[in-house]
């Protein structure tokens, strides 16, 4: 067996270009995904990202009950925040923060200077940027950096560039899970710039880090037993915080993906080798034969050809370690480019590469095992022989198909037969033709369903600018902004930090008060019939759902502060694109947090320059934040077309082993009919008619395994999106026809130029020899 | 034997040596081989396994190049020409009959003839006809649309016999016609081809291995270890079937 492998070098090249590309894949994605998951963690452990992190409205320290020697913590670092906005140039404006910190560097959360120095502690101008500031719109050391917060504006000297776990992926608006390079500021000073002018110092974040081995959840509920003295917003676990979930959620959904990808491409790498194995088996059918009539046992040689695919697996597995590396940085490198990771901390992990092996060697010995071990079932000389009329048989229903297609030129109608000649094979052929095919077109149909159903996501919200306070803002405080030029109507909001409990579990919530009916904020429900009359209804995003174990119909308890809780029914399940989000009525909101005549926001429908109306919102005290919705769907977008590279790579292995394959089969073919083909060189047919057949025979095959690639398409991007669905958010299944033409054109052209290289090979042999030694079958 | 006329003979080897190699193993198949064939001849080329006899119809119908010396068909060097000549010249003037009759599977017995038909530049009318004409002529005017899987072996022979007829070529190459029938089936192929001969004056350039064959030949031409060594003349013997 290993000395007839030398003798089909073609063949053989493809089977473990094949095995290579499987065993690479496999191993490639689950070590991509480790890759983007160590890197979190390793920057998460070096920066000492924090185990809990509790916000709450600014308060003096002095205020703050004692939080010393609470079992279970190690550590805390007090921090105020103000968010605000950064004019980076002339025309651009950008959302941040500034953070002051009463360490020039806090042991948690700590911030890894990439360039300059940590803030210096007696120097109030002395700010760090974090890195993206500086990536993204130029800033460098020793330039000055201004933000404005309300009316105040801070302006400092930039000492540093750093990162900090917070913004490893950024976003500027949390309530979308959607990362936005770029789009946030962020800038860390000294306390002191606010202490020395107040003559006290207010904080409104705590930072703790806990002992080894303490309980999260009773460490948790030990603290905020002492934070009684704070009106608290947010309390937020290290894995509750969007940054870490987001990543957790994205990665499953990527996981999910690569597992889509590694079984479908797995498929179609098993169906080749089989038929390329069954191909190269049938070829050697004679030798088989003889090698029974020797006096060879069934098992001795069946042993034979284990132990050839043996070798090839093992050696194909060597050869898929390229592939791995190419794999595993291709889709981690456009993931974490998508995402704006810092760095990516590339792993190698043996035990995912030593299974590619096993799992190509596994697919190697059952592709080669099979069609043998069915040879081996018949008598040795209908092995040698072949059976009667099991190759060239033509079933009387073809019959009158062929006949049918007599008004094309015989070389056409020739070619076109051929694929009747080996119905088994060929039915085996399309199939794995129109899987390579349905597969990298299901890729790119499943992007497009992302995209498309962001966009209209979108479209179902009636703003066009969304506004978030620094804090409540009283009604005739805000009504004030109705008469902007340009906005045309306003819809009050309400967002806070509350806890959920459902039974035995309880999760922490984005809770968001909305006008229930007609208001402008829109939410796409999954499940349930989402508000009626009920002040007391509630909405959960899919994932809050989940984790609370909560169904439509079901009683949750909403958890504002101590001794706050309030009963609702789950109305509905929404599946939007967000995280631990809970809606609520406007007035129940208000009601709940006592802030009664108060909204923490705005949804703004406006009609003239959104520019100009962003500028002047931002002239308000009690402004935050302002983003448009164009700019949250460009954000989108343009992570999506990063993203999409993913889908090129794996749109293109699809496609490159299709391409293998085709090759590999018409080589086959033409070896196989190496007599025909001599015969018709014989009897007069010149290069252009013998094309024509060759062409015409792989262009039918082609054809049908686009036709049938189309409904496998379908099929398999409504699997994917439904896959995602469940990691991510709900994905509408959208077909474009551009997305099949694309990769469908591509095969239309593959398909042929395969078959040229193919053909080559006939324009070269000597039909002397064919022609002795070969019958027609 | 050479005939000495004004035209020039219709197959001409002028001293064709073939050699094979392989690796660094040279085979020297024929060696100087020189011989005339003249139109409407039925000849035989007799000869062992390995003896060149293959070797020389591939020659003749422009499937191979000589080593060294040159294949003439009616003066024109054949040896030498470019693969578009070859094509032509195949399509034209040579009709071939394979051992294993190589007929396509997927095509009828009518389509099989009309394949090579298709290439002529005749019109569907002509092809219809030629097709019809030479399947009456092989006796299967009944079998016209039955695929060869749906034939004998010995009914395959037929209609690759008129595959390479109907092209009305001026040659006919016979690679061991009957080699893979039997007895009573091989001698009517042969009866067939000699009956063929006299009608259409077609050439027939028969090889085999087999003596008995020979019997029905115009002449006989041996050959052994690449050498043609005995031309037995035929001519006054009665032409009469192989196995009368």
């Amino acid at each position: 067996m290993l000395r007839d492998l030398g003798t089909i070098k073609m063949r053989v090249a493809s089977i473990l270009i094949t095995i290579a590309f499987g065993v690479g894949l496999y191993a490639g994605l689950e070590m991509g995904v480790d890759t983007l998951l160590h890197t979190r963690d390793t920057l998460f452990e070096r920066m000492n990202f924090a185990d809990l992190q509790v916000q709450f409205i600014s308060e003096d320290t002095e205020n703050i009950s004692d939080l010393s020697n609470i079992e279970g913590v190690k550590k805390i670092n007090r921090r105020l925040i103000f968010p605000g906005n950064i004019q980076v140039n002339e025309t651009t404006r950008i959302t941040g923060a500034i953070y002051f910190l009463e360490e020039s560097n806090p042991e948690i959360n700590s911030l890894e200077i990439v360039e300059g120095h940590t803030l210096n502690a007696d120097d109030p101008d002395s700010f760090v940027i974090e890195k993206s500031l500086a990536h993204y719109h130029g800033y460098k050391i020793g330039d000055r950096i201004s933000i404005q917060v309300g009316r105040k504006a801070y302006e400092g000297r930039i000492d540093g560039i750093c990162i900090a776990p917070e913004y490893i992926v950024q976003s500027s608006n949390p309530d979308y899970m959607v990362p936005e390079k770029g789009t946030f500021g962020v800038l860390y000073a000294n306390i002191s710039r606010v202490s020395d002018a107040l003559g006290f110092t207010m904080i409104n974040e705590l930072l703790f880090d806990y002992k080894e081995g303490a309980d999260p959840v009773a460490t948790q509920q030990k603290i905020i037993g002492r934070l009684t003295s704070v009106n608290l917003e947010k309390v937020v676990p290290q894995k509750e915080h969007f940054i870490y979930r987001f990543l957790q959620m994205d990665m499953n959904a990527f996981k999910i993906y690569a597992l889509t990808i590694q079984l479908t491409l797995a498929i179609v790498a098993f169906a080749i080798t089989l038929i390329t194995f069954n191909r190269l088996i049938m070829h050697q059918r004679q030798e088989i034969g003889a090698l029974l009539a020797l006096g060879y046992t069934r098992w001795e040689i069946i042993g034979s050809f284990i132990l050839g695919a043996i070798f090839l697996g093992l050696l194909g597995g060597v050869l898929g370690l390229g592939v791995t590396f190419f794999i595993r940085h291709a889709f981690t490198g456009i993931y974490a480019s998508a995402m704006g990771f810092p760095e990516t901390l590339y792993v190698f992990l043996w035990p995912d590469y030593l299974l590619g092996i096993l799992m190509g060697i596994g697919v190697a010995i059952i592709a080669v095992t099979l069609p043998v071990f069915l040879l081996l079932n018949l008598p040795p000389q209908v092995i040698i022989r072949g059976q009667a009329g099991s190759s060239s048989s033509l079933n009387s229903w073809l019959i009158p198909f062929f006949q049918w297609l007599d008004f094309l030129p015989t070389n056409i109608r020739f070619g076109i037969r051929n694929i009747f000649r080996r119905k088994g094979l060929t039915l085996a052929t399309i199939m794995a033709l129109a899987l390579s095919i349905g597969i990298a077109t299901s890729y790119v149909a499943s992007m497009t369903s992302v995209n498309m159903t962001i966009e209209n996501g979108f479209n179902n919200e009636k703003w066009n600018l969304t506004a978030d306070f620094l804090y409540p803002v009283y009604f005739e405080d805000y009504e004030a902004l109705q008469n902007i030029s340009g906005v045309d109507a306003m819809d009050t909001k309400f967002r806070r930090y509350v806890e959920i409990r459902h039974k035995d579990q309880l999760k922490g919530s984005r809770m968001l008060g909305v006008t229930p009916h007609g208001g402008m904020k829109g939410f796409l429900l999954g499940e349930g019939s989402g508000f009626d009359k009920n002040p007391n209804d509630i909405l959960l995003s899919r994932d809050l759902a989940r984790d609370l174990k909560a169904s439509v119909g079901d009683t949750v308890t909403v958890i504002i502060r101590e001794g706050e809780e309030y009963p609702f029914i789950v109305s509905g399940i929404t599946l939007d694109m967000t995280l631990s989000q809970s809606i609520i009525p406007f007035q129940t909101m208000q009601k709940i947090t006592n802030f009664t005549d108060e909204a923490s926001g705005l949804y703004i429908q406006a009609s003239g320059n959104l520019d100009e109306i962003e500028k002047k919102l931002y002239q308000y005290d009690f402004m935050g934040q302002v983003l448009q919705k164009r700019g949250l769907v460009s954000s989108f977008r343009s992570v999506v077309d990063e993203l999409m590279g993913i889908v090129h790579v794996a749109t293109a292995i699809s496609l490159f082993i299709a391409l293998i394959f085709i090759f590999t089969n018409i080589h086959l073919t033409i070896i196989e009919r190496e007599s025909e083909y001599a015969t018709l060189k014989s009897i007069g047919y010149g290069r252009s008619h013998i094309a024509e057949i060759i062409f015409s025979e792989s262009l039918a095959q082609g054809l049908l395994g686009i036709l049938l690639s189309l409904p496998l398409a379908i099929l398999l991007t409504s699997w994917i999106n439904y896959r995602i669905g469940i990691a991510w958010f709900h994905i509408e299944d959208y077909y474009v026809l551009r997305d099949f033409t694309q990769v469908t054109g591509l095969a239309l052209f593959l398909i042929p130029l395969a078959a040229y290289f193919g053909m080559r090979l006939i324009f070269k042999m000597n039909i002397t020899q064919s022609l002795r030694t070969k019958m027609i079958e | 034997m050479n005939i000495s006329c004004s035209l020039p003979p219709l197959v001409s080897c002028d001293h064709v040596s073939k050699i094979y190699q392989v690796d660094s193993i040279q085979t020297k198949v024929l060696e100087e081989t020189s011989l005339t064939i003249e139109s409407g001849e039925f000849v035989v080329v007799l000869g062992v396994s390995g003896s060149g006899k293959t070797t020389l119809l591939n020659l003749v119908g422009a499937m191979d190049q000589p080593t060294q010396g040159k294949v003439l068909i009616e003066g024109h060097d054949i040896s030498h020409a470019s693969e578009k000549e070859v094509t032509l010249y195949r399509r034209k003037t040579i009709g071939f009959i394979f051992q294993f009759y190589n007929l396509f599977p997927t095509l009828t017995a009518a389509e099989n003839i009309a394949a090579g038909l298709e290439l002529l530049n005749l019109t569907k009318q002509e092809i219809h006809q030629r097709t019809q004409n030479y399947l009456r002529a092989v006796g299967l005017e009944h079998k016209t649309d039955k695929f060869p899987v749906q034939l004998s072996g010995g009914e395959q022979q037929r209609v690759a016999i008129a595959r390479a007829l109907a092209k009305q070529p001026k040659i006919v190459l016979a690679d061991e016609p009957t080699g893979n029938l039997d007895e009573e089936t091989g001698r009517k192929i042969m009866d067939l081809m000699r009956d063929l001969n006299k009608k259409t004056k077609t050439t027939f350039i028969v090889v085999t291995h087999n003596p008995e064959i020979a019997k029905i030949a115009d002449r006989i031409l041996t050959i052994h270890e690449g050498k043609i060594e005995e031309r037995v003349v035929n001519l006054e013997v009665p032409r009469q079937s192989a196995w009368a």
